[in-house]
């Protein structure tokens, strides 16, 4: 009887036995057994391919052979600690070819013999190498952002879908007289600048968010609560999450204010040299004492004939003569308005109490007036400007040396 | 961004004086050419005499903005009866009304009267160059 | 009441206008010119407007009726510093006073004054 109880017995450990095995042989878990100088003594097909041999290649084999020598140190002095009620959990880096690398989690159940010293351990392997690699490129590519936001000069910012600052470099926070990018975190724009500017800087921030289009390179004037003012360039973006959904803005500003100032400044020497041009154009020539010639060249429009006369007005006044003589040789076309302009300009000489000649009045400009039938209000003309000079002697009555030399 | 620098009234004829030389030294603080300045204060002169003669009381007010200077002449009198034919008239006329308004017209950049029966309103503006 | 001096040079009459002058007081300058120079030894006037940086419509015209009025009782007339910005805004208004006699300073003025003097004369 005792005899059939028994190989019931046998049968069922046979076959739990069996089940075990499969179970090991089986699992995606790489297992080992390690014994006391950490060779291989056993292990399971996955522990084998983890370690990049082919089945039952890691028999006989140590794990040392695997890792490099530090780490070798390292692992060996953690496996061999027995942490009673704590499980032995550590990270590994392996070799498991020439240049491959990979990454281990390893739970390691050490046993001790009766004298209680390290006589070997059962050993988990989780294969991490995936995850491991996520979090150093993560690490690089943060370090890479990091290095970015607190070396380059021109501001960057990440803000949320309220235009709060979530990042920011660290030249936008010196910018701002903040110590720290930190301190600017859930701030925005109408915390550091004046409305004048925050405010459609924040309606280009939603209208981006809500549109997802882009504003690239648009000149901004930052009016600051002290009173001082840049000029930036500016460029936004919509930022996304993995799903497409517009979750905020990216921004870049770059200080353009001394261009800006430059540019204002030539502006204003341009206008400045326009002036002068204009002044250039019209020169009014100290002919004699007293008489003043005033050569119009070119097109004589309103603009002109108003700046014409205030200079040749202010002349008059200034060097006291008694003649102007305006000379229309150069004049492009006359027709009724610039007969018009001419005429005023001449009584206004009149009344300031000078007398004007106009001259350079040739045939064709002759038969313009006539045939417009431009009435000339008294106005001395002559056809040539040496007509006009002579007109002058005659009514100053010059010395016949003088005019010899004239 | 147009603001409000002046309000004047105008109801003596002394007003007329003090309107254009406030409205002249305005014109000069902002940058105005001297000719400008000038043609600016004869226009304020005209149609604030308009407004003492005809309507006897009414006000100025000047607006500046990027471009220039608006100045506005108001008043509450009788309004002007045609207002095509006051500005059509040359100066041989001898209604000193017409005169100021051409006048006006011909000095400011840009001219537009309002006017009816309870009041009249002249804006004219002054670009700055 | 405007205070007007008028200095009496001779033959002629200086009248320097030295303050803006409304309407009224404009007229009532005008009237006392006509009064100063309504004198037998007076034959020519010269009104100084050099100090005035704003002359409109009104005064324009005036000056006009002054000269005018002078004229008719013989006596000769000059008007003296219209300034430029003066110039082109009467200019602009259409106002040339092309009947006065312009000059822009005093000395000129009363040279032109004495020739027309003595043209009269003749």
């Amino acid at each position: 009887m005792a005899k059939k109880n028994d190989k019931k017995e046998i049968e069922r450990l046979r076959r739990e036995n069996e089940e075990y095995k499969k179970l090991i042989e089986e699992m995606s878990e790489g297992f080992a057994y390690l014994e006391e100088d950490l060779t291989f003594s056993f292990t399971n097909p996955a522990c084998d391919s983890l370690f990049g041999v082919p089945e039952g290649g890691l028999m006989g084999r140590k794990l040392e052979d695997f890792l490099s020598s530090e780490a070798a140190k390292d692992v060996r002095k953690k496996i061999r600690t027995k942490k009673k009620n704590k499980k032995n959990v550590f990270e590994m880096e392996i070799k498991t070819g020439d240049d491959k690398r990979g990454y281990l989690l390893i739970r390691s159940n050490s046993q001790l013999d009766e004298k209680g010293r390290f006589a070997g351990s059962f050993v988990f392997f989780y294969d991490i190498t995936k995850r491991v690699r996520m979090e150093e490129e993560l690490i690089f590519e943060r370090g890479l952002l990091d290095s970015l936001l607190s070396t380059i000069p021109d501001h960057i910012y990440y803000k949320d879908k309220e235009s709060r600052f979530i990042k920011v470099s660290k030249s936008l926070a010196e910018w701002f007289g903040m110590k720290s990018m930190d301190e600017l975190m859930g701030k925005s724009d109408f915390d550091f600048f004046t409305e004048e500017h925050a405010k459609p800087a924040y309606e280009d921030e939603q209208e981006i968010m809500k549109t997802g289009n882009p504003i690239e390179g648009k000149v901004e004037k930052e009016t600051h609560p002290d009173g001082r003012i840049t000029w930036v360039s500016t460029t936004k973006v919509a930022r996304y999450d993995k799903k497409g959904n517009i979750i905020g803005i990216l921004g870049i500003s770059r200080d353009v204010t001394e261009k800006r100032f430059w540019e204002i400044e030539r502006e204003e020497k341009m206008e400045a040299q326009k002036e002068e041009l204009i002044a250039l154009s019209t020169p009014v020539i100290d002919v004699w004492e007293g008489v003043l010639t005033v050569p119009i060249l070119g097109a004589l429009d309103s603009e002109r004939a108003s700046r014409v006369s205030e200079h040749l007005l202010t002349q008059i006044v200034r060097k006291r003569a008694g003649i102007a003589i305006i000379d229309i040789s150069g004049i492009s076309a006359v027709d009724s308005a610039v007969a018009d302009r001419l005429i005023r300009t001449a009584k206004a000489v009149r009344l300031v109490g000078a007398e004007a000649i106009l001259t350079g009045v040739g045939v064709e400009i002759a038969q313009t007036i006539a045939d417009l039938g431009i009435d000339m209000g008294g106005l001395k003309t002559m056809s040539t400007l040496k007509d006009g000079l002579r007109y002058v002697i005659s009514r100053k009555k010059m010395s016949v040396e003088e005019e010899k030399n004239g | 961004m147009k603001e409000e620098i002046l309000r004047i009234p105008i109801n003596k004829e002394i007003d007329v004086l003090i309107a254009r030389r406030e409205i002249k030294g305005e014109a000069e603080r902002i940058g105005f050419r001297w000719i400008d300045q000038t043609r600016i204060a004869t226009a304020v002169s005209e149609l604030t005499r308009n407004i003492i003669k005809h309507a006897y009381k009414g006000e100025v007010i000047v607006n500046k903005d990027d471009g220039g200077l608006e100045i506005i002449c108001q008043d509450e009198g009788p309004g002007i009866p045609d207002v095509e034919q006051a500005l059509e008239r040359g100066y041989s006329t001898t209604n000193s009304l017409g005169i100021g308004l051409i006048g006006a017209k011909h000095l400011m950049d840009d001219f537009k009267i309002e006017s009816n029966d309870s009041g009249t309103k002249i804006t004219t503006y002054k670009k700055l160059k | 009441m405007a205070r007007l001096t008028c200095m009496h040079l001779g033959e002629i009459l200086v009248v320097p206008i030295q303050e803006e002058l409304h309407d009224t007081a404009a007229e009532e300058a005008g009237e006392k010119i006509i009064r100063e120079a309504d004198n037998s030894n007076i034959k020519g006037v010269a009104i100084d407007i050099s100090a005035l940086d704003i002359v409109d419509s009104f005064l324009g015209r005036l000056l006009q009726k002054i000269a005018c009025g002078l004229r008719a009782m013989g006596k000769e007339v000059i008007l003296v510093g219209i300034q430029p910005e003066v110039a082109v805004a009467l200019v602009e208004l259409g106002l040339y006073l092309e009947d006065i006699t312009t000059a822009f300073e005093l000395d000129s003025a009363l040279e032109k004054l004495r020739e027309m003097i003595n043209e009269d004369s003749k």
